[in-house]
């Protein structure tokens, strides 16, 4: 077990390694003047531009500049906006963005995740029945509507038309609170639109996999071991079925640490969530090379941090991997 | 099973990373210009629907008069680089106005050529710059005007682009909200400084709510140079002067128009008294002259940064409410560049611990820094949310601002801002109603939509370097080539205004040449002007061929024909010879016969 440990985690620091080099390299490959966003104005002197050029760096050669960024890097310094005017990109990303992000996709995750797997199994014992038929459409057609369709509608209807959801915003502006119970309500009421198009549009990708996963595990042997044991049914699927279904979620949770940190950008801009996934659009139209970098690096850290714990996770879940 | 180690693989993932840094970092042009067909690409700014719509009206207009034109949507990274290497032939794109026509010196001046600098198309003429180069150096607004109009005239006679139209500014206000003004750019711009200390309700409301699309990149009048932190310095800080509805200087911090000296370089503003910052400490004249310098020893990006770098020599003030300014040379519009420069306070901004050099640097906003003497107080900020400031009680104008509550609010897409207006979640927002929602506002019976020209300015731009369009004909045939009406209808919906001249009149009433120069449609005029410059249709394909190759086709025909001619001549002569002969063989023959 430690020498899998030590393995996996040599391949982790190494596959790091070679995503810092390749950010770094990749924004400078791509033409553009990256200067542009800070000095675009033409009425700027040539001389205020070669100051701003010398104070980002970007007179060394190349070879510095990579020096210069992995010892910022190790000190946590990501850099500095250039679209927010000297902001440090650790302050833009480590702020409410990064926590409205979290809010947002990691209850809509965990409650589409949670319905889809119990629905799921469901759906499975259930199969070709009136119910396992409706859910199945109704997941299909929620996961193959466009997400900001989804969410104008809702703004629409309930925003406009019903009055019961604000439009845009995290928090009521101008108001003052008195607790933090009443801080959370008002935010929570605002998460409700961006929260029900999300989980909307995620349950149906979980639920159907999920039941793929259990009818795979219906043809196991230990199923019918099970049933010959005598079992209740409910045993049977929740206890047994379903525990070895959710196996192979452990790895798609996995890949979704990454959504919890890209965002859903265009849910974010359809309710004027301020989220990492609306900083990454933004970032990429100003060209503000520092944000995207520091937004990559953290992205590359968090998704093979969670790869690597999702396979100490599944070694340690499933009995059958041996090293 | 064993694990391959990921050794071989990070290894092998290194020597292509290697091969990639070995690639050439100079991209091969993008645009070769053309050497047989009028026949080009027309860059346009992907994002932008007016460009595109419109670029796609003005190749069919042009396939009539026998030039093929290729729309190629362009995304920023790409196509800003192009146009400041001169990578291009032809591209459509707006570019702004501000409130005096600087634009007439940054578009047709030699000295602006180059990248980034004020034009995009190569234009040099030195009898233009020697116009222009005067127009700058008078202070008499009347004898500039005349200059101006010279300008106007010789570039029209150039046509080193042609002009398309000025989109126009609809706002949406909630029915109970009046007093603002309506001028070019609309009644929120930050052309506008009339609008905001004098906008109430009829139904009492006391806040007044402006939507953006996205917060302020800056919160330093020192580094503003979008229109929502624009926009935001002209609420919380003051200036020297501002503007009426006509675009034309007045007096706002002072009590008149500035003193120039006689020779232009010396200007002189007499402050109001009684002037008081945020803090309540007292604005005097060195506050301004302060200002002024820190922009030049600071190299400051601000929006009239770059000309008060050019001209400002030095200032003083002789007592606390005059400040005397010495320009390094006389400048036509020293008045509108200086006048509407923020001015910030000294004993807060010559402390380098509460404002480091280098300003831009200042996003984080407190109520200790963001001390200003303008209309509007710093309240609080809730990043991604909103803006609050509050109305200023000691500003100098009595009684305004009439509402007590200013706020910037963040909403990301048009459709959520058109909604939360109908709705009456916001008042306004901070840009025109995009074209495809005008309709749904105008029929809203809560809201009132305002109507007027807005700052873009969109062109059909040359590359005058390149040729054909080298070639001052083939441009006034374009220009003749273009319907612009319907330019406006496909481009902007009908919702703009088409522009003839270089300097128009809707947007500078003063300034605008009445009598300049135009190219009204006229595509019988184009395909004249291009049969008569030698761009002939040589293959019957419908484009026309260039001048240089046309006249290569013609010239090699030429010694064709010759060629053909020299030896139908030689084959007559051979015939003549070979008559002569037989007639003369036969008349012998003849003689021979008679004698026997």
């Amino acid at each position: 077990m430690r020498d899998y440990l030590v393995k996996r985690g040599l391949s982790a620091l190494g596959t790091l390694a070679l995503a810092v080099v390749l950010n770094f390299f990749l924004f400078r490959i791509m033409p553009g003047d990256p200067t542009r966003t800070v000095v675009g104005d033409f009425r700027v002197a040539p001389e205020v531009r070669k100051v701003l050029i010398h104070q980002f760096g970007l007179d060394q050669p190349i070879w510095v500049q990579f020096l210069l960024y992995v010892q910022n890097l190790l000190v946590g310094n990501l850099g500095v906006s250039f679209q927010y005017r000297g902001t440090s990109v650790a302050a833009i990303i480590f702020g409410r963005r990064l926590f409205n992000t979290f809010i947002l996709m990691g209850s809509s995750i965990a409650v589409a995740l949670l319905i889809g797997i119990v629905i799921g199994t469901i759906a499975a014992w259930k199969r070709e029945s009136k119910f396992d038929v409706f859910t199945v459409i109704f997941s299909l057609v929620t996961y193959s509507m466009p997400v900001f369709w989804l969410g104008m509608l809702i703004i629409l209807v309930f925003g406009y038309y019903l009055n019961s959801i604000p439009i845009a915003g995290t928090i009521t502006v101008g108001l003052t609170y008195s607790n933090v119970f009443e801080y959370a309500a008002d935010y929570l009421h605002h998460m409700t639109g961006p929260f029900v198009t999300l989980t909307l549009s995620f349950i149906g990708y979980y639920f159907l996999i999920m039941r793929d996963s259990i009818l795979d595990v219906f043809t196991e042997d230990y199923m019918l071991t099970a049933k010959a044991k005598g079992l209740s049914n409910r045993k049977i699927l929740f206890r047994h079925a379903m525990r070895n279904a959710t196996l192979p979620m452990v790895s798609l949770i996995a890949v979704e640490v990454t959504y919890l940190f890209g965002g859903a950008t265009m849910t974010e801009t359809v309710f004027s969530w301020y989220g990492i996934g609306r900083l990454v659009y933004e970032a990429v139209v100003m060209a503000d090379y520092p944000v995207l970098q520091g937004i990559f690096v953290v992205m590359a850290v968090v998704v093979i941090a969670a790869n690597f714990l999702a396979d100490i996770a599944y070694a340690l879940l499933d009995p059958r991997i041996r090293y | 099973m064993k694990r391959k180690t990921p050794i071989g693989a990070l290894l092998f993932a290194f020597l292509l990373l290697s091969t990639l840094l070995t690639l050439p970092t100079a991209h091969a042009a993008w645009y070769t210009p053309p050497t047989q067909k009028l026949k080009f690409p027309m860059m346009v700014l992907g994002w932008d629907d007016w460009s595109v719509n419109s670029g796609e009206a003005i190749t069919e207009q042009l396939k009539k008069v026998g030039i093929s034109v290729e729309v190629v949507p362009t995304d920023d990274s790409a196509m800003y680089p192009r146009l400041y290497d001169r990578d291009y032939g032809l591209e459509e794109m707006s570019y702004g106005y501000s409130a005096y026509p600087s634009h007439m010196f940054y578009r047709f001046h030699s000295s602006t050529d180059c990248a980034n600098c004020g034009q995009d198309w190569s234009f040099r003429n030195a009898t233009v710059d020697k116009v222009i180069d005067e127009m700058l150096r008078t202070t008499d607004n009347q004898k500039a005007r005349t200059l101006m109009w010279k300008v106007e005239q010789m570039a029209a006679e150039n046509v080193p682009y042609v002009p398309l139209f000025l989109t126009d500014e609809y706002h949406a206000f909630r029915k109970e909200w009046t007093g603002y003004t309506v001028m070019p750019a609309g009644p929120i711009s930050y052309l506008n400084w009339l609008t905001l200390p004098d906008i109430y309700s009829t139904a009492g409301k006391k806040d007044f709510i402006i939507a953006f699309n996205n917060e302020p990149e800056t919160f330093s009048p020192m580094a503003a140079t979008t229109g929502r932190s624009l926009l935001y310095s002209m609420s919380v800080y003051d200036t020297l002067l501002a503007y009426d509805e006509k675009l034309q200087p007045i007096p706002w911090m002072t009590t008149a128009l500035p003193d120039f000296s006689s020779d232009g370089k010396t200007m002189t503003f007499h402050l109001k008294p009684n002037l008081k910052w945020h803090d309540g400490k007292p604005v005097t004249a060195n506050d301004v002259i302060f200002t002024f310098v820190y922009i030049v020893s600071q190299a400051a990006v601000g929006q009239n940064a770059g000309e008060i770098i050019k001209y400002f020599e030095s200032g003083e003030a002789p007592d606390d409410l005059t400040a005397v300014i010495h320009l390094k040379e006389p400048y036509v519009w020293a008045s509108e560049a200086f006048g509407t420069q923020y001015i910030v306070p000294e004993h807060i901004w010559k402390d380098t611990k509460l404002v480091p050099k280098y300003d831009w640097d200042q996003s984080i906003v407190s109520p200790k820094i963001a001390v200003g003497s303008g209309p509007f107080m710093f309240s609080s900020w809730v990043p991604g949310e909103f803006i609050k400031l509050v109305k200023n009680p000691n500003w100098w104008n009595a009684g305004h601002p009439i509402i007590d509550t200013l706020i910037f609010r963040k909403i990301d897409t048009e459709s959520a801002r058109i909604l939360a207006i109908q709705k009456g979640e916001i008042d306004t927002e901070r840009y025109s109603v995009e074209p495809a929602f005008v309709e749904q506002v105008k029929s809203n019976p809560d809201l009132t939509l305002t109507h007027t020209v807005d700052q873009w300015d969109y062109i059909l731009a040359f590359n005058n370097k390149s040729p054909p369009f080298d070639d001052v004909w083939v441009r006034r045939a374009i220009a003749y080539a273009l319907n612009k009406d319907e330019v406006v209808k496909r481009g902007a919906l009908g919702y703009a205004t088409v522009t003839t001249g270089y300097c128009p009149a809707a947007f500078y009433p003063f300034w605008s040449n009445p009598n300049v120069l135009t190219y009204p449609y006229n595509p019988d005029k184009a395909n004249k002007i291009l049969d008569e410059q030698g761009y002939l249709d040589i293959d019957g394909d419908g484009i026309r061929e260039l001048k240089d190759f046309v006249a290569a086709y013609q010239q090699q025909k030429q010694q064709q024909e010759q060629q053909q001619q020299a030896l139908m001549n030689q084959y007559m002569t051979l015939a003549a010879i070979a008559v002569i002969v037989i007639v003369v063989g036969l008349y012998l023959v003849y003689r021979r016969r008679k004698k026997a």
